[in-house]
């Protein structure tokens, strides 16, 4: 499973303006929500909130990975956002969090959302891959670094 | 506590260790005079040579003010009047025997029905065959375990290069089952040293992983580990004897197709007549020609259950070699399952080590519920009742000061099974699952007793 064949460009966030945990969910979940029409925005947002509340997606070194299911979604959908000046997203390391990769998968989706979110996660181990992203200009540049990761597996 | 154990074989001996170990008074008594002179030296136990299976000897050895008595010697003979005389005779509280008979295990229950003791029957080859099953039901597994009435499995798998656990941390494994208690539980590096992770430890291809899988993860797991359930599982055993036979009756139960090999004509002949619908081969399986002609290629788990353990092991590694894609062997000797990591057999049964996880779950005043041991005896699992008074439930769970070594790894609450975290308290009347190196296990029991 590719990332790069599932994220469009208009899904991708430069420089989120949120500063705090929920703001950040919102903001990504109106991008998100805004190139899939089937996709409400507020139920994604009350989703991403639920799944936040069991554990912190935040996963340290800067990185979170949002995630939840929708009914009736037909397709895995994936949008990315970057903080400049970080988010308080309660990572586990309790720094801020600056990349974000947002996953959601359709409600049936069985074991495809784990595959993804593990190749998500893997992706985002590699420092090289956290500085392109961190050090990429425009929204072209961030798709291109997630295509060339995705070559690599 | 005050316990005598009466048999110092393998099954006898590490029972007086590990009870020791946890403070109890032990007494054992051994029938062959090198032994109890080697195991004087070896335990901290006070060790009688004679003969267990007496009035005579049990009373010398203070059976009257035991709470426990175990009879684990080789003999089911003499395990039966260990248990006679401790239930009838001397009404000892609880009396737990080991007997491979089945239809012995019957008898004793008629005769205890109407008694105050407390008695326990343990079979070593019918908790064999349930291990031998369990891994069945999870391919791609080396060691499988169940816990919480079965909601919980913990098992062992090998990680390949290709699996999407590869190269993640532990943490992700939580990131990705949020909110049900699957996790890794341990991890046994490429040098075999044992790991209780912590989220930060990663997961390298050709790691030994353990998990803690709750039973609806299961497949998620599976398909992550690249591992695929059969439709129609095809087995060859080994071996005709109490392990071999009752597997084979059970897996016919299951609809698996099964070949059954045994050298023995008459054995061959009766587990003909027993079987329904299985292939009872009479031959030898070390010889190349009978596995071959039984398409050993096509066979999906080969499981060799003969009494004899270097026969099993020299028929797994040929039934690997010609093809089989997974090799199980029954091995009682200590010196030999420790080898097995190295030579390519998948997962070893030790009946004698069940047999010590079953009677230690018995033992009463523990709270202990289920027990296993992972392969090699290096990480113990324990499910346990939380009791009020208890270190356990002292506190939340960061604050009560658990070893270094020890995961409070799942708890049931009701009907609930909840993933504990550090702020959590466990309440008395918790039902929970704890993983420990065995070095800590002693200390495990000092957070467990009330």
């Amino acid at each position: 499973m590719k990332i790069s064949n599932i994220l469009v460009q208009e899904a991708v966030i430069l420089d989120l303006e949120s500063k705090d945990k929920d703001g950040a969910l919102v903001e990504m979940a109106n991008v998100l929500a805004a190139t899939e029409p089937s996709l409400n925005a507020e139920k994604l947002v009350s989703v991403l909130r639920e799944r936040e509340s069991l554990q912190s997606t935040g996963m340290g070194e800067g990185v979170a990975i949002p995630h939840g299911r929708i009914a009736n979604l037909n397709q895995l959908l994936v949008a990315f956002a970057r903080s400049r000046k970080g988010v308080d997203f309660d990572s586990i390391d309790g720094q801020p969090t600056h990349l974000f990769f947002v996953l959601v998968v359709p409600e049936s989706s069985g074991g495809q959302h784990l595959k993804a979110l593990a190749r998500i996660s893997r992706f985002l181990r590699d420092e090289t891959f956290r500085e392109s992203l961190l050090e990429a200009e425009t929204c072209e540049e961030i798709v291109q670094a997630i295509q060339a990761e995705d070559a690599r597996f | 506590m005050k316990i005598i154990i009466v048999g110092g074989g393998l099954v006898g001996a590490t029972l007086a260790e590990k009870l020791s170990g946890e403070g109890h008074d032990i007494t054992l008594i051994e029938g062959d005079a090198v032994m109890a002179r080697e195991l004087t030296d070896q335990l901290d136990a006070h060790v009688i040579e004679g003969n267990g299976a007496t009035a005579d000897m049990l009373r010398r050895a203070g059976v009257e003010s035991a709470g426990l008595l175990l009879g684990t010697t080789n003999s089911d003979d003499a395990n039966m009047v260990v248990g006679v005389l401790g239930t009838q005779l001397f009404n000892v509280p609880q009396v737990v025997v080991r007997l491979r008979d089945p239809s012995y295990s019957e008898g004793f229950s008629l005769l205890h029905r109407e008694h105050p003791s407390e008695y326990v029957c343990v079979n070593p080859d019918a908790a064999a065959v349930d291990r031998i099953f369990s891994l069945l039901e999870v391919p791609g597994a080396l060691d499988v375990a169940s816990f919480m009435d079965n909601d919980l499995v913990v098992a062992g798998f090998r990680i390949a290069e290709s699996s999407d656990f590869a190269g993640l941390q532990v943490v992700h494994v939580q990131l990705l089952f949020a909110g049900t208690p699957t996790l890794v539980v341990a991890i046994r590096r490429a040098d075999n040293r044992w790991v209780i992770p912590s989220g930060q430890d990663e997961i390298i291809p050709g790691d030994l992983v353990y998990f803690a899988i709750a039973r609806t993860d299961l497949d998620n797991v599976l398909s992550l580990l690249g591992e695929e359930r059969e439709q129609r599982q095809h087995i060859m055993v080994a071996g005709a004897g109490r392990v071999g036979l009752e597997l084979a009756k059970r897996l016919e139960d299951v609809d698996a197709r099964v070949v059954l090999v045994e050298e023995n004509p008459d054995r061959a002949r009766k587990a003909a007549e027993v079987l329904k619908h299985s292939l009872v081969i009479c031959g030898n399986v070390t010889d190349q020609t009978v596995l071959e002609e039984e398409e050993i290629e096509r066979v999906s788990t080969f499981v060799a259950a003969s009494s004899d353990n270097e026969n099993n092991l020299v028929a797994g590694l040929l039934a690997k070699r010609l093809g089989a894609s997974r090799a199980f062997a029954l091995l009682d000797n200590p010196a030999l399952v420790h080898l097995i990591g190295d030579v390519g057999i998948d997962a070893v049964i030790s009946p004698r080590l069940l047999a010590i996880g079953l009677i230690l779950q018995h033992i009463g005043g523990r709270n202990v519920h289920s027990y296993a041991a992972l392969l090699e005896d290096e990480v113990e699992i324990m499910e346990v009742d939380a009791v009020s008074g208890s270190k356990l439930t002292s506190g939340e769970l960061a604050n009560i000061g658990l070893p270094r070594g020890v995961i409070v790894a799942a708890m049931r609450r009701g009907e609930k099974l909840l993933v504990p975290r550090g702020g959590d308290r466990v309440e008395p009347g918790d039902r929970v699952l704890i993983i420990s190196s065995t070095e800590s296990a002693a200390k495990v029991s000092e957070y467990v007793g009330s």
